[in-house]
């Protein structure tokens, strides 16, 4: 199967997890994690990002070899008809938060191995400074879908 | 193959797609007229018939400008509205709608906002990630136009150089849009609110003295008369954001024991992800962060939406007006019908008479499209015209790609359809259209 879907609680010793909504890992926080279904060879992942932790981490990106080609992260303009913007890295400061939404930031999946599907699962990596690759679980909602269906609860 | 496609310029991209419209009617054509040189006879017909040709071409032009003008009309707003916005990266405010606040702070189109207080804005104003953070105190008018309380570091962000004069200095200092029918050295008495609320004279005897004129940038600003946001607050009767051992010298830092409030804050950092980081920060239940710029292409995905339905009805306008004037066409070959049993009779191929009447209707059609480009363009003008003149927003409406695209389809389409009248013409009995 060239997927990886995840139905199973992840396992990595280095952390633990509350659902498979949040992902916790030395007082950060990795919430709601969601992809904008696609069929086509791109993709958008969101995800919530709380750091509660005494140092500063940083976001650069993400893998996942099974689901895309490639995942970059990516700014959406913040002018009216711009393009979105590559970002090599997003400093989220000790006691600060950041949302990847879909006219913000997001993770670009390009070279999708195959469709993304409404109510279908896959795992990925952040690459997440000093954490390394931190592995969260991406719920797919609808492709014109805004939030995830649990944006606002706390978990 | 989509990949290449991705990798050519937008132009070739144009350039490839307004060929591919055309050319179902090139080779349509090309067939048609392959081996005749029809041109004199043709000329002959269209001058023996102008009046006819010229309302059937006027009622294809016509149409074709309804359709080019709309595009050329929202892509003119879309980029007006654009670059108006263009100084506003990031807006706080109190929780609101951000249309409402984006027209407000951006647009300067009067509302009633509540204010953020002095520990928000001091919040704001020491992030270590924050550049700029301005207040955009608006609420007074002077004869309409809109007197904005902000900072002197907020006009250089503006513009960095004036067009005439100097940045404001002392509370009763002013520096006006290139728009502001006033010069420097003007004095001006504010009015407490904008529009038919406005009270003159509630401010007293206050003044300002004009000393400084920001160049024209085809937005509401340049309309505007910036002011320092102290003095602002003072003829309010509140502190004007300074203690009491203030020098003297306008703008930040402030004091947040003395700042009395401020309806929106531009907000703006050097590095493009510190502004999204300054958007999740600044997005609280207190505070409301959000790029305009985000917010109207949310705006020109609607009119996105409804320019598609407008092209599409202009498209279907287009196509049964040229049906319209096609059948038309198709009577008026009756008028022609012994003239062309003439011809039939000295010999001339059905062929020959095909391709004289395809061309009679193709020459209007393309004919009618070329002068229904340029009356699409005008018309599109004047309409931008009246929108600036009513929004402040200076919009510029021209011809671009899509209307070309758009006209080179329906010319295609067309010419296509011309074929059917040209076959008619080959149907009718050449002895009885030769004694009629």
């Amino acid at each position: 199967m060239r997927y990886t879907f995840a139905f199973i609680l992840l396992t990595t010793p280095v952390f633990a997890e509350d659902s498979d909504h949040l992902v916790k890992i030395d007082g950060v926080e990795i919430l709601h994690a969601w992809a904008q279904a696609s069929d086509g060879p791109k993709a958008r992942v969101f995800v919530e990002i709380e750091n509660d932790s005494d140092t500063p981490i940083i976001l650069r990106g993400g893998d996942a070899p099974d689901v895309a080609a490639s995942i970059a992260l990516m700014g959406a303009s913040i002018k009216a008809g711009g393009d979105p913007q590559p970002i090599d890295e997003m400093p989220i400061a000790p006691g600060s938060h950041i949302d990847l939404v879909p006219d913000g930031l997001y993770l670009a999946l390009d070279g999708l191995k195959a469709p993304l599907t409404k109510g279908e699962e896959f795992e990925m990596h952040l690459i997440l400074e000093p954490h390394g690759e931190v592995e969260i679980h991406v719920e797919i909602e609808a492709a014109d879908a805004t939030a995830h269906s649990h944006a606002g609860h706390s978990h | 193959m989509l990949s290449v496609w991705d990798m050519v310029s937008a132009t070739a991209q144009n350039i490839v797609l307004l060929v591919l419209l055309l050319l179902p009617g090139l080779v349509t054509g090309a067939i048609v007229l392959r081996g005749y040189a029809a041109g004199r006879l043709l000329w002959a017909l269209i001058w023996a018939h102008r009046w006819v040709s010229l309302v059937f071409a006027m009622l294809i032009a016509v149409s074709v400008a309804i359709g080019t003008g709309l595009t050329a009309q929202e892509r003119g707003l879309r980029e007006g509205s654009a670059k108006a916005a263009e100084p506003f990266d990031l807006i706080v405010s109190a929780p609101g709608n951000e249309i409402t606040v984006m027209f407000a702070a951006v647009y300067l189109q009067p509302t009633d906002m509540p204010l953020l207080d002095g520990p928000t804005y001091q919040a704001i104003a020491d992030h270590p990630r924050v550049t700029l953070a301005a207040p955009i105190a608006f609420g007074d008018s002077y004869k309409g136009a809109p007197v904005v309380g902000t900072t002197p570091q907020f006009v250089t962000h503006l513009a960095a150089d004036l067009a005439a004069g100097r940045m404001f200095a002392t509370p009763e200092e002013a520096v006006i849009g290139a728009d502001v029918p006033l010069q420097v050295g003007d004095d001006f008495s504010p009015a407490h609110n904008i529009g038919e609320a406005a009270e003159e004279g509630a401010h007293g005897d206050f003044a300002y003295t004009v000393v400084g004129k920001l160049p024209a940038n085809g937005s509401p600003w340049d309309k505007a008369l910036l002011v320092p946001v102290e003095s602002v607050w003072e003829i309010h009767g509140l502190a004007n954001g300074h203690t009491a051992d203030w020098d003297g010298t306008l703008g930040p830092p402030f004091d947040p024991a003395f700042f009395p409030g401020t309806p929106a804050i531009l907000v703006r950092a050097e590095a493009l992800w510190a502004n999204y980081a300054l958007r999740s920060e600044f997005s609280t239940e207190r505070t409301m962060a959000f790029f305009p710029g985000a917010v109207l292409a949310r705006l020109h995905g609607l009119m996105g939406d409804v320019r598609e339905v407008m092209s599409g009805l202009a498209i279907l306008t287009q196509v049964l007006v040229a049906a319209s004037s096609l059948a038309a066409l198709t009577l008026l070959t009756r008028l022609l019908s012994r003239r062309f049993a003439v011809l039939r009779a000295i010999g001339a191929p059905r062929r020959f008479i095909f391709a004289l009447t395809w061309s009679y209707a193709s020459l209007l059609i393309v004919a009618g499209a070329a002068v229904g480009l340029i009356l699409g363009l005008l018309t599109s003008r004047v309409i931008s015209a009246v929108i600036s003149a009513r929004t402040d927003i200076l919009v510029q409406a021209g011809l671009g790609w899509p209307e070309f695209h758009l006209v080179a389809g329906f010319v295609s389409v067309t010419v296509i359809l011309a074929l059917l009248p040209a076959a008619l013409t080959l149907r009718r009995p050449v002895v009885s259209d030769l004694r009629s």
